[in-house]
């Protein structure tokens, strides 16, 4: 185990020098850079951009940028981001931060949601109950996010004309007091602006989630070994927490390794369109201008995150279903 | 110059006695208050879609950024939106040497800073320095020289700033009414540092605490991707006082609300949650209006109250040597004119832009009343004279898809069709629109314009692609900027300019573009305005007979706020040009 | 595989016939399937549905954002029963909402008629059959908005109609490609597990070996080859990174370092091969492209290819695109169940028989994911289906003239609350998105359960 975990750690590096590298590349291939934007201002000479593309490092071969960066990563600098002139990780960080938020909330929604209405739907197969928990949760799985996001922001604006109240905020991540309340006041307010953009990221997973839980718990219950508990007369729901339930879960902790970059990656649109300040909206305006060094920046952090999610993810399989082994 | 102001100034001065600052006052007619009507304290809440990127005056580079917010504009001399003139500012006044080369200026004495340290001509110097600094790489850079040839400034004491231009600019009372930073701060780092440490100030990690600025307001807070906070500038008060003598500004402070998405910075404004707001599509206009009309918003609304300063139009490639059918069709001015007249601009702004938009003919901004000459042919909808002008060029006869084929005098291109790519930008949905609208009218007409929008970076790459081979058709894009002292851009009008965009052979192709390059010349060197105007008129004159761009049509300028604001702007000067407010006589009613 | 009692006792029946019956049992399963047949069909003979080709739009007069068009049974004087008819309608313009408004002209009524001929808007059924065959339409000036229209005044039904061949085409060819790319590397990645490829010559262990084919010397010199580039990188790396320092100590910190990987390459090559697990090799891949937040990597992706001159290619890329993006997490997720599986007994058995890896593949290893590839396929389309709604939400997505329900959906929340309060129907293309990813879900969940023989009751 000791000698896999370090093959695993080891490993790590040239896929981090290849994620980064197809990050570069990938970015790299579009047509112009960060100042081509600047070419289509009356203000600018050519000379005046073609200088700031000296002064960026943009007129160098992109392999050299990469071997730059690189180079520059080893001692612990991100890189520089054009835009904001400032380095990367003073950038993204509060708003990586931003994004943790709202989507650590609404991961504990997801699974306080999702796994109980697996597990109900599939102990009452084919009843009402689970009919109709699948139904609801297929609803939120139907709609776009980014266009429930806009029901959700019209739903308010209706409430608030009719009834004059605001029930929830209408996009943002603090009041404009934020800075005036205590501590605990801070974490509400927050959390307050937090409920609604993290409902409508969890209601698009929902669904997924619940489903696939219900197919592994089928798929478990008609086993032979639970029917074989269940024969030996233990309790319904003992067999089903303690025998069928953990061997449901293994597949999820296959992919627990993927929640930790999901979780810093962002709730994606729903935090364009609610106005959360995360990491999509930066990003998207990175991608747009071309500021590389944010992009490969940040997806530098999420590739180390990834991987070490990975590895504990493989590490809690083997721990959870002895069967497999590492040698 | 103008003498009135220098009198009017000096009055200030003297009534201001000794030892107090040497007032500017912001006339009443700025405002729709009442006189006395408006009360201090409170904070606008506005908003910005893009998010701010540094708090450096020298490397910031956003449309809305922090430093410009905290300036709002102060500088030597301002314009005053009633008369388009401009007036002192941060000087009480200024002579212009006999050559027109050497503009000399009187710095108003008692201003501060926020931190409380006097603004000299130190600052100004020092500001200008960095700013043209190659090395520093600030947006401004291009600013400081004229063909090549340094502006260059120079102290005679505290309170007195000359500026030396390299030849006659009518843009130089523009170029002298940059902002100044404080020399305190940045000298010192310029002097043992050069462009380096200048680059690490002031980025958006930077303690709010040790900000400083000239203008109005000073930031107080940021929170990223979310907000800025500003304050009032306590020092601006003391030098600037509305007619009764009051400190301005009247807001405690200001708070912009960073709003990516469109629907959202919609619903703010709807939910009473920000003050300003500048609704671009009819349908946020709408929405608004209905909301008002409804009760359930307290706001007004000014729909078209004038045009934008931007426009969208068409152009055509003339450097084509792949395709020589294209490039002599292209180059042929019936050809330009009659896509001018299928150009259904009615319909643009019907369709497009919902009713409120307006239609364009030259170069020049509809919202630059001043500028644009009422007396340019206009190229109006009309398909029979279109059909009749590509006639004239030989395209008479049909194929048997009903596109216009070849059949002039020239052998090479018997029998070609009539037919282009015309691109736009993917994701900007008008310029799609514009584009399709385009497409539509001529395909009735019997040319075959093929749309197809690109990604912008590609499209730029195009358009700005050099030689006697370019890498395109037909491009439909738009420019917004352009000043108010000479309206046309300098690397857009003259010959082998980089926006001179239909021509990028290098060179002249035609008498129409010599004659234009050389009309902007006399009047950017022109400092008489009555005369810089006839200039203009003339080269508009030679740019409708050349038609070498389609200019179709902008959208309108449709201001709102909620009516807790006062102070707005009367009604004759609430355009684009001059804005809704000045934010320092906006205020907070009670 | 070790079948359940229940399925033997039902094997007199043929299989088709028990997973059919199973489906059936299904309701909601049976109802999805019930309304994505209507959708397939309406989106397969679109040219027969639609009232007008979806690019069809006049500017005089303009319909722009026209209302559904009211069809009358009855004579609104009279009362009396009619066969179906519409008034024609004119354009106003609202100045209190600053919107369109549209009132009915009286004098004329214009009967819908069926299956109606409009040589003027031609058609082509999956470009092989041309006609001109329409269900519905009626004679101008009167115009038929089933649904409505958009701000060109183009009939939203017939866009609506073709932009689902866009849609529910992209779903399935997406789904199909990131599966096919999900089983086999991650078939491949979990079987495989634990066994050790040669990624580089190692001439000496090589040379000492057995018997040498001239495959085996073709293989080792195309590898020599491919690490002498690598070593010509690493110099010239080294000689940039040498040129860039700043000073002294740095230059030779990077000499050093670039000694060392070129020993490194040099004993890989000549020495002791470079040997890689198969699986660690895929995995990798997935981590890499994982790594990468999918909406990210579809728009960077997206952006490399500018030139989107024809929208048919464009539309490839995007399938091309969201099939790619979707392979890995399936990957990891077969790969975990192969691994699992390969060490239950039934497989342990075969292999020590010994059946061919193959045959062990096929027979025992891919039978038993079908569980699991089944639901995520079913769950899979409409998650396409909803990624194509996104990118068209970015205007990355389908382009002019060609639509799809995403784009459609995208000009509704472009218009943002107005797309409610002055033009409800607007938001049409969103019920049919709605529509078309709830039914399939049900008849994935359907499907699951009628293929699964330890799920039947």
């Amino acid at each position: 185990m000791t000698a896999y975990l370090l093959r695993r750690i080891i490993q790590i590096i040239p896929t981090f020098i290849g994620a980064t590298l197809l990050a570069f590349i990938i970015i790299q291939l579009s047509p112009g850079d960060f100042l081509t934007q600047l070419e289509l201002d009356p203000k600018f000479t050519p000379e005046t951009i073609a200088r700031f593309r000296q002064q960026f490092g943009l007129s160098e071969p992109i392999w050299l940028q990469y071997l730059i960066w690189m180079k520059n990563l080893i001692t612990g600098n991100l890189g520089y981001s054009f835009a904001y002139q400032a380095p990367v990780l003073e950038i993204i960080w509060p708003r990586i931060l931003n994004s943790l938020v709202l989507v650590g909330l609404a991961t504990v929604f997801l699974y306080l949601v999702a796994i109980p209405a697996g597990v109900f739907g599939a102990t009452r197969q084919y009843t009402l109950g689970d009919q109709v928990v699948s139904f609801f949760s297929y609803i939120g799985l139907a709609v776009p996010s980014f266009f429930f996001a806009l029901i959700i922001i019209f739903v308010l604006l209706q409430l608030k004309f009719h009834f004059q109240v605001l029930p929830f905020p209408i996009g943002g991540m603090t009041s404009s007091n934020y800075d005036s309340l205590t501590a605990w006041g801070k974490v509400g307010n927050v959390l307050w602006h937090a409920v609604l953009p993290a409902f409508v990221i969890v209601t698009a997973d929902i669904a997924g989630l619940a489903r696939v839980m219900r197919g592994q718990m089928l798929e478990v219950l008609s086993q032979d070994f639970v029917r074989t508990a269940r024969s030996k007369g233990l309790a319904d729901r003992k067999v089903i927490y303690k025998h069928a339930f953990r061997n449901a879960i293994i597949p999820f902790i296959a992919t627990i390794g993927g929640l930790l970059p999901g979780l810093i990656g962002g709730a994606g649109l729903v935090e364009v369109v609610m106005n959360w300040p995360g990491i999509t909206p930066l990003l998207l305006d990175a991608v747009g201008q071309k500021d590389i060094y944010v992009i490969v920046g940040f997806l530098t952090l999420t590739t180390g995150l990834l991987m070490i999610g990975n590895v504990l993810g493989d590490l809690l399989l083997a721990v959870v279903d002895p069967r497999i082994r590492y040698n | 110059m103008n003498k009135r102001w220098l009198i009017l100034a000096t009055l200030a001065v003297l009534g201001a006695g000794l030892g107090q600052a040497q007032v500017f006052t912001w006339p009443q007619k700025w405002t729709v208050a009442k006189p006395g009507e408006a009360t201090p304290g409170g904070v606008l809440v506005g908003s910005t879609i893009s998010d701010f990127r540094t708090l450096n005056p020298f490397t910031t580079a956003e449309a809305t950024n922090i430093p410009t917010i905290m300036a709002n504009g102060v500088g030597l001399a301002r314009y005053d939106p009633t008369t388009a003139q401009q007036i002192p500012w941060m000087s009480t006044g200024w002579t212009v040497s006999n050559n027109g080369l050497v503009f000399t200026f009187d710095i108003r004495k008692g201003m501060k800073f926020s931190d409380g340290q006097p603004i000299t001509s130190k600052d100004f110097i020092t500001t200008w320095k960095i700013q043209a600094d190659e090395k520093v790489g600030s947006n401004a850079y291009d600013g400081w020289y004229i063909a090549d040839k340094p502006i260059i400034l120079k102290a005679l004491g505290d309170y007195k700033l000359q500026a030396t231009f390299p030849s006659i600019s009518a843009t130089a009372l523009e170029q002298m009414s940059f902002t100044p930073w404080p020399d305190h701060i940045f000298g010192p780092v310029y002097a043992k540092e050069g462009a380096d440490g200048i680059k690490k100030m002031w980025s958006l990690t930077t303690p709010p605490a040790q900000i400083v600025s000239a203008g109005p307001f000073v930031l107080s807070g940021y929170r990223p991707g979310e907000r800025a906070e500003f304050k009032k500038n306590p020092y601006y008060g003391e030098w600037n006082k509305d007619e009764q003598g009051n400190p301005l500004p009247y807001l405690d402070g200001q708070t912009v609300l960073i709003v990516k998405d469109t629907n959202a910075d919609l619903a703010a404004f709807l939910s009473g949650k920000t003050d300003t707001y500048a609704p671009s599509t009819v349908d946020q206009v709408s929405q608004v209006k209905q909301a008002i009309g409804a009760g359930n918003l307290k706001a007004t609304l000014k729909v078209n109250a004038s045009p934008v300063a931007s426009s969208q139009f068409i152009v055509f490639n003339w450097n084509k040597a792949d395709n020589p059918f294209l490039q002599m069709v292209f180059r042929n001015v019936s050809f330009r004119r009659a896509m001018s007249e299928l150009t259904d601009r009615k319909a643009a702004v019907d369709l497009v832009y919902g009713g409120l938009g307006f239609p364009t003919y030259g170069s020049v901004y509809p919202v630059l009343k001043q500028w644009v000459d009422p007396n340019i042919p206009r190229y109006e909808y009309d398909p029979k004279a279109a059909a009749q002008l590509l006639a004239s060029i030989g395209f008479r006869s049909k194929d048997k898809d009903g596109w216009l084929v070849y059949s002039g005098s020239d052998k090479q291109f018997q029998g070609k069709r009539l037919e282009f790519t015309l691109t736009t930008n993917t994701g900007n949905n008008q310029r799609e629109q514009l584009a399709q609208l385009f497409a539509k009218t001529a395909k009735e007409a019997g040319v075959k314009v093929n749309f197809a929008p690109v990604d912008f970076n590609t499209l730029v790459g195009q358009l700005l692609a050099k030689g006697d081979n370019r890498p395109f058709d037909a491009i439909l894009i738009g420019l917004s900027g352009g000043g108010l002292a000479w309206p046309f851009g300098q690397n857009v009008v003259p010959c082998g300019t980089n926006l001179h965009m239909y021509n990028k052979s290098g060179s002249c192709l035609t008498p129409q573009e010599t004659l234009m390059t050389a009309l902007y010349f006399k009047g950017n060197q022109t400092l008489d305005f009555k005369q810089r105007v006839q200039i203009g008129y003339q080269l508009q004159q030679t740019e409708a007979q050349l038609q070498p761009i389609i200019y179709i049509a902008g959208p309108a300028y449709n201001p709102a706020w909620n009516d807790r604001t006062g102070g707005n702007h009367p009604d004759s000067i609430l355009t684009a040009t001059w804005g809704s407010r000045e934010t320092e006589l906006t205020f907070i009613k009670k | 595989m070790v079948r359940s009692a229940q399925a033997g006792a039902s094997r007199s029946k043929s299989q088709g016939r028990i997973v059919w019956e199973q489906f059936r049992k299904h309701r909601l399963a049976v109802i999805g399937a019930a309304i994505l047949a209507v959708l397939y069909l309406l989106a397969a003979f679109a040219g027969f549905f639609s009232v007008y080709t979806p690019d069809y739009y006049t500017l005089s007069p303009s319909y722009s954002y026209a209302p559904p068009t009211h069809v009358y049974w009855r004579d609104p004087q009279t009362g009396a029963w009619s066969r179906p008819f519409v008034y024609a309608i004119n354009r106003q313009f609202d100045l209190n909402t600053l919107q369109n408004a549209y009132v009915e002209d009286r004098s004329t009524k214009y009967p819908i008629r069926f299956l109606v001929r409009t040589p003027e808007h031609p058609y082509s059924l999956f470009k092989i059959f041309h006609s001109d065959l329409r269900l519905l339409g009626v004679a101008a000036p009167a115009r038929l908005f089933l649904m409505g229209s958009d701000n060109f005044g183009r009939d939203l039904w017939s866009r609506v109609v073709y932009g689902g061949q866009v849609s529910l085409t992209i779903g399935i060819l997406s789904a199909a490609i990131s599966f096919v790319l999900g089983l086999l590397l991650g078939g491949v990645s979990g079987f495989y597990q634990g066994t050790r490829l040669s990624l580089s010559p190692g001439w000496y262990t090589w040379l000492l070996e057995g018997t040498k084919g001239a495959g085996g010397w073709l293989v080792m010199l195309a590898l020599s080859l491919a690490w002498g580039i690598v070593g010509v990188a690493v110099v010239r790396a080294t000689l940039e990174l040498v040129r860039l320092s700043t000073n002294g100590l740095e230059r030779v910190i990077w000499i050093i370092l670039g000694l060392l990987a070129l020993a490194l390459v040099l004993r890989i090559v000549l020495w002791r091969p470079l040997k890689i697990d198969p699986d660690d090799l895929i995995m990798r891949l997935v981590e890499i492209i994982g790594a990468i937040p999918t909406l990210f990597l579809l728009i960077s992706l997206r952006a490399v290819f500018p030139l989107t001159l024809s929208p048919l290619f464009v539309f490839y890329l995007v399938v091309g695109l969201l099939g790619f993006i979707g392979w890995g997490g399936i990957a990891r997720n077969i790969r975990g169940q192969v691994l699992s599986l390969r060490e239950q007994d039934y497989v342990v058995a075969a292999k020590a028989q010994g059946a061919s890896d193959l045959r062990v593949i096929i027979r025992h290893i891919l039978p038993a994911t079908a569980s699991y590839v089944i639901v995520v396929l079913s769950l899979s389309i409409p998650g396409f289906i909803l990624g194509e709604s996104g990118l068209s939400f970015l205007g990355l997505g389908i382009t002019e003239p060609y639509t799809s329900w995403g784009l459609l959906l995208k000009s509704a929340q472009d218009g943002g609350f107005a797309s409610f309060t002055n033009r409800p129907w607007v938001l049409i293309p969103g019920v049919f998105i709605f529509l078309a990813i709830l039914s399939w879900n049900f008849m994935g969940d359907g499907l699951r359960d009628a293929f699964d023989p330890r799920k039947r009751r």
